[in-house]
C-alpha cells in the first residue's frame, strides 16, 4: 500500500471538503434564485412518497453491496480494487437503486413529459466519462502496483451506472408513450 | 383495486387527467395512479378531486 504524506492527506481533506461546502452553496443560491423567479418545480403528495420509497430502496441497496464486500473479502481475501473504488462502487449501487426507482415511480417528472434534457444530459456523462477513463488508462494510472483496479476506474463504473440508468428512462418512455395513447 | 367511480365522474365532466390533474395541482402519473388504485390519496387531495369534479367525498371514494 502506498504512504501518503500527512500534507497530502490534509490537502486532499480540505480539497473534499471545499467541493462540498461549494455544491453546497451553489444549491443554496440556485434554490433561492429560481423560488424568486417561481421555477422551482412543486411536487405532490404521490411524488414525495415515491421518493421516500426510493430512498430506502437505495439505503437496502447500499446494506446490501456491503454485505456483499465482506462476503467478497471473506470468501477471496481481495476486494480486486481500492478499498476507496469499492466504496465508491457502493455509492453508485445505491444512488442507481434510488434514481431506477424514482424513474419507474414517476418521483421527480413523468420521463415521457418534455424532459429530454435530462436523456441529453446522462448520454453526455457516460460519453464523457468513458473518456475520461480512457484518458487515464492510456496514461497507465488504471491499475495500482498491487495489481488492483485504481481509482480511474471510477469513470467507467460511472458511466456504466448512467447507461443502466438511460436505458431505464428510455424504457419508461417506451411504456409511457404506449400507456398515454391507451388512454 | 381501481377507482372505477373517479374515472367515471372524470369522463362525465369530460376532463381528461391531465386537466384533472391541472385543476387540483397534481402530476397526471398521480390521477392515473389513484384511478388505477395504485396510489392511496390523503383526504386533502381527496376532497380537492371532489370539489373539482362537483361531487362528494362518498360518491367518489365510499366503498360498499
Amino acid at each position: 500500500m502506498e504512504n501518503k504524506s500527512p500534507a497530502y492527506a490534509v490537502g486532499f481533506i480540505c480539497g473534499f471538503l471545499a467541493v462540498f461546502a461549494i455544491a453546497f452553496v451553489a444549491r443554496f443560491i440556485l434554490v433561492k434564485v429560481l423560488k424568486k423567479k417561481k421555477k422551482c418545480a412543486a411536487y405532490d403528495e404521490r411524488q414525495i412518497a415515491a421518493r421516500g420509497k426510493a430512498a430506502f430502496i437505495g439505503f437496502i441497496a447500499l446494506c446490501a453491496w456491503q454485505i456483499f464486500s465482506m462476503c467478497m473479502d471473506i470468501s477471496f481475501g481481495t476486494l480486486f480494487m481500492t478499498p476507496a473504488l469499492w466504496n465508491f462502487c457502493g455509492l453508485l449501487v445505491g444512488l442507481c437503486a434510488f434514481v431506477i426507482t424514482c424513474i419507474w415511480k414517476d418521483a421527480y417528472f413523468a420521463a415521457s413529459e418534455k424532459k429530454l434534457w435530462f436523456f441529453i444530459f446522462t448520454i453526455i456523462a457516460t460519453i464523457l466519462n468513458v473518456l475520461f477513463f480512457f484518458l487515464n488508462y492510456g496514461a497507465k494510472t488504471a491499475f495500482t502496483s498491487d495489481g488492483l483496479l485504481g481509482t480511474p476506474f471510477i469513470n467507467l463504473l460511472a458511466s456504466f451506472m448512467l447507461l443502466i440508468i438511460v436505458i431505464n428512462l428510455f424504457a419508461k418512455i417506451q411504456i409511457d408513450k404506449k400507456n398515454y395513447k391507451e388512454q | 383495486m381501481k377507482n372505477l367511480k373517479l374515472k367515471a365522474a372524470r369522463a362525465l365532466k369530460d376532463m381528461s387527467q391531465d386537466e384533472l390533474a391541472k385543476k387540483v395541482e397534481v402530476s397526471r402519473q398521480t390521477v392515473n395512479a389513484i384511478e388505477n388504485g395504485d396510489y392511496n390519496p390523503s383526504v386533502n387531495l381527496c376532497i380537492a378531486i371532489c370539489k373539482a369534479l362537483g361531487v362528494t367525498l362518498n360518491d367518489l371514494f365510499w366503498q360498499e
